[in-house]
């Protein structure tokens, strides 16, 4: 596995998304009337907790930590 | 018209909210309301995901599904990855038992189960099926009269083909005909079938390869008198916007081909504001393509 596709892995471990929002992209969100932050994981920390749950559970990030 | 659960994924509504914007507000006028997939993630990207660990990707897709299976509505998304995750999760679960017992065991421990009751549909599929290219004719506000577009399909979207059922992978028209619905020119291009570059983990692994690719595309496409091009996929969208600014940073090229999402030149066509389509939000300038609509 190559260091770059370990970084996006590590994003989902910590965001659940392989492309986090960022605070540039709540301000436009909000300009257009959108919720600031999606409705996504990212505004429900549970279920990031239960994202997080089924890649531990199934062994990718021993998996992504053994390949590296 | 039916709600729709919408799959956001990662890249529109955490870089390209426009596409999000663009998408709710089009559909909206087809009486087609876009319901929040509360708590979704990462589809997963079929590239590094699925290429890395073939059952997390599945796992992880599956809960997707179940929490709009919850919802009691079908999913649409605006990305061709979150599609082809989705739909082949989908079929794949609803086609072999075994696997789909092993997933729901695993589901279990969230309280969550899998039980094969949407169907994953495409943004383009909600506009040429559930609403109907007549039906979008007629609604046409401001008619995108002499401008011609270049029509990129992305791999995902229709391959692979005998799961997909979207007619031939090599010829397809539906984008073609959006486009005509709109009063605008779909023009011909070498390699139209051609990828963006980013796909399969590429963007990611060597941006110089992808971006290759990239260029390679849009010389295509500018080459046949292209006055913007439009996409269906909010991964390629980034491929040829960012990219196009990444190539003339790096490489010293001189790009300016206008990007726009299949469902913002919908929005513009039926009379809404660029600004609200989320379109000055691109990295690429809008301006030659807005001038010439209005």
């Amino acid at each position: 596995m190559r260091e770059d596709h370990v970084r996006v892995c590590q994003l989902v471990f910590k965001h659940g998304h392989a492309v986090p929002i960022n605070d540039e992209v709540k301000a436009i969100r909000k300009r257009l009337a959108l919720s600031e932050v999606p409705p996504t994981v990212h505004q429900y920390p549970e279920a990031l907790k239960e994202v997080i749950g089924i890649l531990d559970e199934t062994g990718f990030r021993a998996l992504v930590e053994k390949k590296r | 018209m039916r709600d729709y659960a919408y799959f956001l994924g990662c890249i529109a509504p955490n870089r390209y909210p426009g596409i999000e914007a663009a998408t709710r507000k089009s559909l909206s006028e087809f009486g087609i309301d876009l319901l929040d997939v509360r708590g979704a993630s990462c589809c997963p990207a079929p590239g590094v995901f699925g290429s890395f660990d073939l059952w997390t990707w599945l796992v992880v897709a599956a809960r997707n599904i179940v929490i709009a299976e919850e919802m009691n509505a079908d999913i649409t998304t605006t990305c061709n990855g979150c599609y082809a995750t989705l739909q082949e999760a989908n079929h794949l679960l609803k086609h072999n038992v075994d696997l789909r017992n092993r997933v729901n065991e695993s589901l279990a421990k969230a309280g969550r189960q899998y039980r094969g009751s949407l169907e994953v549909k495409h943004v383009i599929e909600l506009l040429s099926d559930e609403v109907g290219f007549e039906r979008i004719e007629k609604k046409v506000k401001k008619p995108l009269k002499g401008v011609k577009i270049a029509v990129h399909y992305g791999c995902h979207f229709l391959k692979p083909s005998e799961t997909r059922m979207h007619g031939s992978p090599e010829r397809p028209a539906v984008l073609d005909d959006l486009v005509r619905a709109l009063g605008a020119e779909s023009i011909d291009y070498k390699d139209k079938a051609m990828c963006c570059g980013a796909g399969g983990g590429v963007r990611a692994a060597n941006l110089e390869i992808a971006l290759d690719m990239t260029a390679e595309k849009i010389d295509n496409m500018i080459e046949a008198g292209a006055d913007c091009l439009m996409t269906p996929c909010q991964f390629c969208h980034l491929q040829f916007d960012r990219g196009q600014v990444e190539l003339n940073e790096k490489f010293g090229g001189s790009y300016q081909l206008p990007v726009v999402f299949v469902t913002q030149l919908t929005g513009l066509a039926l009379g809404m504001d660029a600004r609200e389509l989320g379109l000055y939000d691109n990295a690429i300038s809008m301006e030659s393509l807005l001038k010439k609509i209005h």
